[in-house]
């Protein structure tokens, strides 16, 4: 199922915690939305959710229009940030909760079809409707028809069935007769899926489903997740503060801050071509060093002049012009520590600086370098070259022009 | 369409339900006490404080005002000094038995005073038990006068049964005290006692104040109790004897507004004082732990001190119990010879069997009166965002401040004669109501917890999955709030099943008798009339007894919750 959005505004009274949120969600896709706490990424999953309405804009899954469809009607599958599992049920209780939602349901729509069938009968009968209406008509009938067709009744049989399926597709099988606080953390998160797999919804909202989960069991998780998304096909949207997580398992991230949408892209697109400052930093690691531009080349090559050297930059987030203040944005993985007077062939850029501190990573070592300004950049090394840079003292940091982000100067965020 | 969770609107049926509830409290709560105000300065439509003046200059009323105040401070005075040590002993010191112990102390708290009364009348007469037993013992010759006014035996009575209120607010306060502040005190060279006065005492206040305060106001409203010892001057007395001469002169609306402005500012006083937020805000250390065990001999005095106050407490009532099976019981220090015939009686008689009826109808009646409204008003208050959210919080809260006395007399001012709920003619309504508004407070308490305790994402997993309104209230909601429900309608049932104040002054016909009432009349009256009061004392009794404790299994370690401040 696709899912639209189209310039959705949320306030709080005075508070935007949405503002002009415009993306689009293909059908499948494992789709993650990420930022900071209070980014409104949240309030935009209860949005796609139904449990708040917009204040303006357009939510659209494939070609309905969702606005006013309150939550029960909309057949997303939402996973809570600590899985809601109802204690007073059992696992297989909680999980076939919505297959018997539905039988119910489907009596009462059963009837409403009835009724509007009738209605339309008559109306078209009575008098001379016009081709054209009676076919729009008949298309909304058959629409309704679809959609109570597809919550039709369910036999017990099948539901146990149903139930066990997806029990072992989470792999909890067996634990059927298990009471919610009998179950780990992780355990509990696979029935939380399993509850809302069991269903077949359109799309699966999950909000920081592993933020409640330790560090081990989320790495797990995460491949489980994604397992359980190619084996369904589902539309995921996945809400997350976690960077690694979105990294690392999104098809497409939709970054956002402060209630906006800053910038949409495959994981490394996002990584590595930021549109923006928030973008830049807000991934990975940063070394800014100030500056300031002192020419543009045509082929978009531009100069900076800073307090530790010229630096040659060739991907601006915006334009530039000389005299222009700037901040250099180098990424700690990009640069390379190298002996202080080793050749700068095919480097453009070379810092001199001092080893001043090291912290090891277990995969990666981490070394702090002092400028010849004073300032301290971050550099990672790898395990192999690590020995030798420990035991040096001056050397040259190394990185190349592709390397460097142009950004105008923050004001001190 | 069904209003959403969260969302600022609201559909239409929760605009109405809304509506009733606001009907429900003013016509009930507020507007019986405007009437009362009115009708004390107001009373010819011109505004005049002659009624206060008036009630200030007869001496037979301020004797009462005297009297009354005298005595609500002798008993929080008495109360205090009883349950503080108790609170510090059973909190703080580690001893055998101390669960057992802690549990027993509670117990004269579901003893009603009322029917206590009967009981220690007969105690402490010129002839009764205790001066036949000292006699008896050697002790002394000739009896002791103990009760010359009544004063001291309502004063005992009151303290016998509210400290263990008092008690339970102590103990909250005590264990809710961050046991670093007081451990930062001792690594700075302070001794037991410095550190209890310097710290532990100071940061108990709030609960020594709103503990004070609920025993103060009780013992200052109470009219049961004064009545039965037949200690005519007192304020509520004062009040009750206005209204039942069938007319109400204004002085009796002066009175009661006196006592209404009381139970204010003491209510308002103590919230103030609760709410500084100084001792709430601090971040507080791990939980907190006893600080001393007692030994051996330690641990015996504890039993036996905590013992002998029970007894002490619970004396009053088996006294109540012996009466109603003795056959003769005159100068003897226990009954000589035991019989049922009191019981058996009772079903017989027509005012004792119709007021058992009555009475368990009015209980039922208003406990599910009670869970209605507090589902319906702890919904609100959890659940959505309205913009009247406190008012309809402080008005559930209100009838904390609304002492029996002060309600009941409002309804018979407030409802005229030969309407449909004059209680001259049927006050049956007004006696639910009565009952339900006064308990109200509680009952939205234990919703509210239970409210709390199920997580709003558990009803929103239960819409997203396709439920709507009703399915989610019966699947997920009501079961997982049923305990706190069925634990707060048995409290209500049980309070309104031996409440005194509305209905000595609610029920005006016979037949409309509650149990409180019947025992009130029949003790009166000579002949068996006290044997056949303290057997309807007793049914009493056994079915409070009964659905306190279902309720207290059902509740758990949150008993406590229901009866602070």
């Amino acid at each position: 199922m696709r899912v639209a959005l189209e310039n959705v505004t949320k306030k709080y009274g005075d508070v935007v915690a949405v503002e002009g949120a415009s993306f689009e969600i293909e059908d499948g896709e494992l789709f993650f939305l990420l930022g900071p706490s209070g980014c409104g990424k949240t309030t935009l999953l209860r949005l796609i959710a139904g449990f708040i309405s917009p204040d303006g804009g357009r939510i659209v899954f494939g070609e309905r229009f969702m606005n006013d469809v309150p939550p029960n009607r909309r057949n997303t599958g939402m996973v809570f940030q600590n899985y809601a599992l109802w204690p007073h049920m059992t696992v297989r209780r909680n999980v076939e909760y919505g297959l018997r939602v539905r039988k119910v349901a489907a009596a009462e729509r059963a009837r409403k079809l009835g009724r509007a069938l009738s209605q339309v009968r008559d109306a078209l009968r009575m008098r001379k409707v016009p081709a054209e209406q009676r076919r729009r008509k008949l298309g909304e009938v058959l629409s309704l028809v679809r959609y109570a067709l597809r919550a039709r009744e369910i036999s017990s049989q099948e539901r146990r069935r149903k139930v066990n399926e997806v029990l072992s597709l989470v792999r909890m099988g067996g634990f059927g007769e298990r009471y919610p606080n009998e179950l780990s953390g992780g355990q509990q998160q696979r029935v939380a899926l399993a509850r809302v797999l069991v269903v077949g919804p359109d799309v699966l909202l999950l909000d920081e489903p592993l933020s409640n989960l330790d560090a081990r069991l989320r790495i797990e998780m995460r491949d489980e997740i994604k397992r359980i998304h190619k084996e369904t096909g589902i539309t995921f949207l996945y809400v997350t503060h976690d960077q690694k997580e979105a990294l690392s398992m999104a098809d497409r991230i939709a970054l956002m801050n402060d209630g906006k949408i800053e910038q949409i892209g495959t994981p490394r697109e996002i990584y590595s071509l930021p549109k923006s400052r928030f973008a830049a930093t807000f991934l990975g690691r940063m070394n800014p060093i100030p500056g300031r531009v002192v020419s543009v080349m045509p082929e978009r090559e531009v100069v900076v002049r800073t307090a530790v050297g010229e630096i040659r930059a060739v991907k601006p987030v915006a334009e530039f012009s000389p005299g222009e203040d700037v901040e250099c944005l180098i990424r700690p993985e990009a640069m390379r520590i190298v002996a202080e007077q080793s050749a700068l062939a095919g480097e453009a850029n070379l810092l001199k600086g001092t080893v001043v501190e090291h912290a090891y990573l277990g995969e990666i070592d981490e070394f702090l370098i002092e400028l010849v300004d004073g300032s301290r950049i971050r550099v990672y090394v790898a395990p192999s070259a690590a020995q030798w840079v420990e035991r040096a003292k001056d050397v040259g940091v190394a990185f190349d022009a592709k390397d460097v982000l142009l950004s105008k100067p923050s004001n001190g965020t | 369409m069904p209003g959403r969770l969260g969302e600022q609107k609201l559909s239409q049926s929760a605009l109405l339900g809304l509506f009733a509830l606001g009907m429900f409290f003013f016509g009930f709560m507020v507007y019986p006490v405007l009437r009362v105000v009115v009708g004390a300065v107001r009373p010819e439509g011109k505004f005049t404080l002659a009624f206060f003046a008036v009630v200030f200059h007869n001496p037979l009323l301020r004797e009462s005002i005297n009297n009354s105040f005298r005595l609500s401070i002798t008993t929080t005075l008495i109360t205090l000094a009883v349950s503080l040590p108790l609170a510090y002993v059973l909190t703080r010191v580690r001893f055998a038995g101390k669960r057992w112990l802690s549990s027993l102390v509670l117990v004269p708290i579901v003893m009603p005073p009322f029917v206590g009364a009967i009981g220690m009348r007969q105690l402490l007469a010129r002839f009764g038990s205790v001066n036949l037993l000292l006699m008896h013992c050697g002790v002394i010759d000739r009896p002791i006068t103990w009760l010359t006014s009544g004063f001291a035996g309502v004063v005992v009575l009151q303290v016998l049964h509210l400290y263990p209120i008092m008690y339970l607010n102590l103990s909250s306060a005590l264990a809710n005290i961050d046991p670093s502040l007081e451990e930062a005190a001792h690594n700075l060279g302070a001794g037991g006692w410095r550190r209890f006065r310097s710290v532990t005492l100071p940061l108990m206040m709030p609960g020594l104040f709103a503990g004070s305060s609920i025993v103060f106001i009780w013992a200052f409203t109470d009219l049961g109790t004064p009545l039965i010892f037949g200690y005519q001057k007192l304020v509520p007395i004062q009040i009750f004897n206005k209204i039942s001469e069938g007319s109400v002169d204004p002085t009796g609306y002066a009175l009661v507004v006196l006592v209404l402005m009381l139970t204010l500012a003491t209510f308002l006083v103590s919230k103030r004082v609760f709410s500084t937020g100084r001792y709430e805000m601090m971040p507080r250390g791990h939980g907190s732990k006893e600080e001393r065990r007692a030994g051996a001999l330690g641990t015996v005095i504890a039993h036996v001190c905590i013992g002998l106050l029970v007894v002490v407490a619970l004396l009053p009532h088996i006294s109540v119990v012996l009466r109603s099976v003795a056959d003769r019981w005159f100068m003897t220090v226990l009954p000589e010879k035991l019989t049922g015939e009191y019981f058996a009686k009772l079903a017989t008689h027509p005012l004792t069997a119709s007021s058992i009826g009555n009475s368990l109808f009015y209980a039922s009646a208003s406990s599910l009166l009670d869970i209605a409204l507090g589902i319906a008003i702890a919904y609100f208050l959890v659940r959505k965002s309205i913009r009247g959210r406190s008012l309809l919080d402080a008005m559930a809260m209100l009838p904390l401040a609304l002492p029996g006395l002060v309600l009941a007399f409002g309804y018979v001012v407030a409802f005229p004669r030969r309407s449909l709920l004059d209680p001259f003619v049927n006050p049956v309504p007004l006696l639910i109501i009565a009952y339900a508004v006064r308990r109200l407070p509680f009952i939205v308490r234990a919703a509210y917890a239970g409210f709390q305790q199920v997580s709003p994402a558990f009803e929103e997993a239960s819409f997203n999955l396709g439920a709507g309104w009703m399915q989610t209230m019966r699947r997920i909601t009501a079961p997982l709030i049923s305990a706190n429900l069925i634990a707060g309608g048995l409290m209500c049932f049980a309070f309104a099943m031996l409440e005194v104040s509305a209905s000595l002054v609610l029920a005006l016909k016979h037949r409309f008798f509650p149990i409180t009432k019947s025992i009130y009349f029949l003790f009166n009256r000579i002949g068996d009339g006290p044997s056949m009061a303290s057997a309807l004392g007793v049914i009493g009794m056994v079915l409070l007894a009964a659905s306190i404790l279902v309720s207290a299994r059902l509740m758990g370690k949150r008993m406590g919750a229901l009866f602070r401040m």
